[in-house]
């Protein structure tokens, strides 16, 4: 089935249809909340609660986005009210085993994984979510500038800072060389 | 783009499929979404409920005890009696048969 009428079925209170399109755009919330908290805690908090009021609210939502766009939307909302409330997040490279490497390599990738990581955790919420968006999923700048309610112009200048924040990170740290 | 920025922005990638192993039970989620709006609708209608018996009963009582009409309490008793059943029961069945 596709979107548009998964949506017309869940807003007419189709259990199935919502559980498809909550199934379906999971995996995009979830990267995207990752990238940005760097915290397993924190991220399984923002999915839970994002795909809660994702139901909840299920009735208000106009197709004229995709559907992982508004989740997203919902996602970079509960982030934005969880900062307020609790600040303290701490980066676990869980995943980043791989027993196919030596552990030398391992650890080597492990620490760069690490860096990486901590470079982007380190710029600013809202720099972070238009670089993640434009960076790893390709939004168009209009796309961004509706998900985190704001003007065309400072996506483009906040995508800017966080590139230059990158690139300057990258040298000061060694990852890259000068 | 310049070679500095491309180098980076190729080991921002290497976090691209970056996961945690988190569980979330999206069937858990829709079925507290359900109690959560079940349970917004009844205290709606439980304040609806409140708020239209207090307006009748004041409007009631006002017009019984302040306008002079001291029998239209015994009036609105008998018309609500003998009325009340013959429109409460087919509006609770309506409203039942559309919820279902």
């Amino acid at each position: 089935m596709d979107e548009l009428r998964l949506i017309a079925e869940a807003k007419k209170g189709s259990k199935d249809a919502l559980n498809e399109l909550l199934t379906v755009n999971y995996k995009i919330v979830k990267g995207y909340i990752i990238k940005m908290t760097g915290d397993p805690n924190l991220s399984q908090d923002i999915i839970q609660e994002t795909m809660l009021r994702a139901c909840l609210n299920i009735s208000k939502f106009k197709p004229k986005a995709k559907f992982s766009t508004w989740l997203i939307t919902i996602a970079t909302n509960v982030y934005r009210d969880m900062l307020r409330k609790k600040h303290p997040m701490e980066f676990i490279t869980e995943t980043v085993e791989n027993n196919e490497l030596g552990p030398e390599k391992a650890f080597e990738i492990k620490s760069e994984y690490k860096e990486i990581m901590d470079i982007l955790i380190r710029i600013p919420y809202k720099k972070r979510a238009v670089f993640i968006l434009k960076h790893y999923y390709g939004y168009k700048y209009e796309e961004i500038a509706k998900i985190l309610s704001c003007p065309v112009g400072t996506v483009r200048s906040r995508l800017h800072n966080c590139i230059e924040y990158i690139v300057s990170e990258m040298e000061r740290r060694g990852l890259i060389n000068e | 783009m310049n070679n500095k920025e491309e180098v980076s922005l190729k080991k921002m990638d290497e976090i691209k499929d970056f996961d945690f192993d988190i569980n979330v039970d999206i069937s858990q989620i829709i079925l507290k979404a359900e109690n959560i709006k079940t349970n917004r609708k009844d205290k709606k209608e439980l304040l609806l409920f409140l708020g239209s018996s207090l307006l009748i009963v004041s409007l009631v009582l006002y017009l019984g005890v302040f306008a002079g009409a001291q029998n239209l309490i015994i009036y609105f008793e008998i018309f609500f009696f003998a009325l009340a059943p013959l429109l409460i029961i087919p509006a609770a069945l309506a409203a039942k048969v559309k919820e279902s």
